[in-house]
């Protein structure tokens, strides 16, 4: 819809097409760009699995109302005039609480869950544990015509629930996703419905009470529930990305509420995640990625490196998860898991190399559920007989990763069973994460002086 | 905020709302004859397939002279600058579209 009223806008008359399960987004997205009324084509959904023929007589139905739409007079060559921000806000007092709580709630500013109302004394005190302007943008969103500045940042945060000592957190969470570099390009909208997660590393976890142990993806630590909660709240309110609107995501993923660990490194046997790229341990950082799911892993019966290798590495390898070419991971170990390797002499390098050579499928087993090629535009993975299909040169056997590197490792939970984690992420399939120090007004103070 | 005595506005979230559009759609066409159109494919698959289709009943039916394929980079964020600027130089009106 963007790409159609860009092009209008350019002097070029456009008539955009989408299937008929993309209407509401497609409404959506012609309202941010200013033009509600956008007249577009539809088809009905889905047409990925067409065949030729098939489409052919899709395209046939779709004319009238095609040349309709480029021809027609029409009515939505108005212009939107910016709407006030908020027609009606209203005072509170102690007695309002409850109807405070249902104000956000009338205007769609929640996840589902009551927020925290929040006013400008409240604000302020979020504001005063950042040296940043008020007004800086901390993220955008050039395609929804959007940006989120540290107030609104703050705003957000203060609802979801943070202590004002969290937002540090919250803001560097913001400039870990700007640097990986997926939620920019859209991929909070995409029906794929993934969701960012936060690794944090670092003396902060102690300091504002972030769980590493016991039930470290569950409920029960403020730190936890609220920092991911203020990125959330922030995609619904300010970039609009409602459920069944913008965000068109077919089932989502439970992350999407809040996802937001802190790593062991106190019954890890490796140094911190962060100083392997780079910090000191006394640094606090955060690390942003965007995941798919984090899949549950359990093996309490084995001590064998090689075995606990093997079941890490055919979970990674499932070909429901294989939509592109290769894929990309993280390993969040539990502390006995980590136990199992370290003990036997192995390294976090040792444990990527050993799962990216074992984490694979064969020809044929891609083949049996249609996956044994690639699609020459996208490199998304096709059956070898679809028209736009082409080999991926990979050989006989297919790795999954495209290297080690695609493949991070952090060691979060409790040691007290044989429990980790599989988190399938999106890329970087071989770059460096975006890990990211974490500022807090002292650290800020410290380094002008 | 509660119990400090004093009410307060409650904040919006929000940062503002929906961009107010900064310009005026193209004007309508009168005939298709003769006319060139810019197929913008957003790579998605079956994308191209369609977009071909459609030019094909596009020059049987309706007189269009010629058709070129434009294909997106990516098919999450909008068409880039440039190729609007191509686009707009080279075709009459554009189909743009699809998939899922």
């Amino acid at each position: 819809m963007a790409d159609g009223i860009l092009l209008e806008r350019a002097g070029t008359p456009t008539v955009s097409i989408c299937t008929d399960a993309f209407t509401v987004p497609a409404r959506a997205m012609a309202k941010v760009y200013g033009h509600p009324d956008f007249e577009f084509a539809t088809t009905p959904h889905p047409i990925a699995s067409l065949s030729v023929p098939q489409i052919r007589e899709r395209a046939h139905e779709l004319m009238p109302d095609l040349v309709r739409i480029l021809m027609a007079t029409r009515s939505d060559q108005r212009v939107l005039a910016s709407p006030p921000a908020d027609p009606s806000p209203r005072p509170v007092g102690g007695a309002d609480l409850w109807d405070a709580i249902e104000y956000y709630e009338g205007r769609g500013w929640t996840d589902g869950l009551p927020v925290v109302p929040v006013t400008e004394s409240y604000l302020r005190r979020f504001l005063d544990v950042t040296d940043r302007d008020p007004q800086d943008v901390v993220f955008a969103m050039p395609h929804l015509n959007r940006q989120c500045t540290v107030r609104i940042a703050a705003i957000n945060a203060a609802l979801a629930g943070c202590r004002p000592e969290y937002f540090p957190v919250v803001l560097a969470a913001w400039a870990s996703l700007a640097e990986e570099g997926y939620a920019n390009k859209g991929i909070w909208q995409s029906t794929t419905g993934s969701a960012p997660l936060l690794v944090v590393n670092g003396p902060i976890r102690e300091e504002i009470g972030l769980n590493c142990r016991a039930g470290v993806f569950g409920p029960g630590f403020r730190a936890n529930a609220t920092i991911g909660r203020a990125l959330r709240l922030t995609a619904i309110n300010c970039f609009g990305l409602r459920p069944q609107q913008l965000d068109q995501a077919t089932q989502a993923t439970p992350a999407k509420y809040t996802a937001c660990i802190g790593e062991n490194e106190e019954d890890s046997p490796w140094p911190g995640f962060h100083t392997d790229h780079g910090f000191a341990a006394s640094d606090s950082t955060v690390t942003a990625m965007s995941v798919r799911s984090v899949i549950h892993i359990e093996a309490r019966h084995t001590t064998v490196p090689e075995q606990l290798g093997l079941d890490l590495a055919g979970t990674l390898s499932r070909t429901g998860s294989l939509v592109h070419e290769t894929i990309s991971g993280c390993l969040v170990l539990g502390p006995e898991h980590a136990a199992v390797f370290a003990g036997a002499g192995w390294s976090k390098s040792d444990v990527r190399q050993f799962v990216y050579e074992h984490a694979g499928r064969t020809r044929a087993e891609l083949a049996a559920v249609g996956k044994d090629a690639i699609s020459r535009s996208t490199r998304w993975r096709l059956p070898a007989d679809h028209p736009d299909a082409m080999p991926d040169d990979r050989g006989n056997y297919v790795r999954v990763l495209n290297s080690p590197e695609a493949l991070l490792v952090v060691v979060a939970g409790a040691g007290n069973a044989g429990v980790s984690a599989v988190v399938e992420t999106f890329g970087p399939r071989g770059g460096p994460p975006p890990v990211t120090r974490i500022d807090t007004p002292q650290r800020t103070a410290t380094d002008g002086q | 905020m509660i119990g400090s005595g004093e009410r307060e506005t409650l904040l919006d979230p929000t940062g503002g709302d929906d961009a107010s559009a900064d310009s005026a759609l193209a004007p309508r066409l009168r005939s298709l004859a003769g006319l060139r159109v810019g197929l913008l494919d957003n790579s998605k698959p079956n994308a191209a397939v369609l977009l071909a289709a459609v030019a094909d009943e596009l020059r049987g039916g309706w007189g269009v002279e010629s058709s070129m394929v434009y294909a997106k980079g990516y098919f999450g964020t909008p068409v880039e600058e440039s190729q609007i600027r191509a686009i707009t130089q080279q075709c009459d009106f554009v189909v743009a579209g699809i998939g899922d």
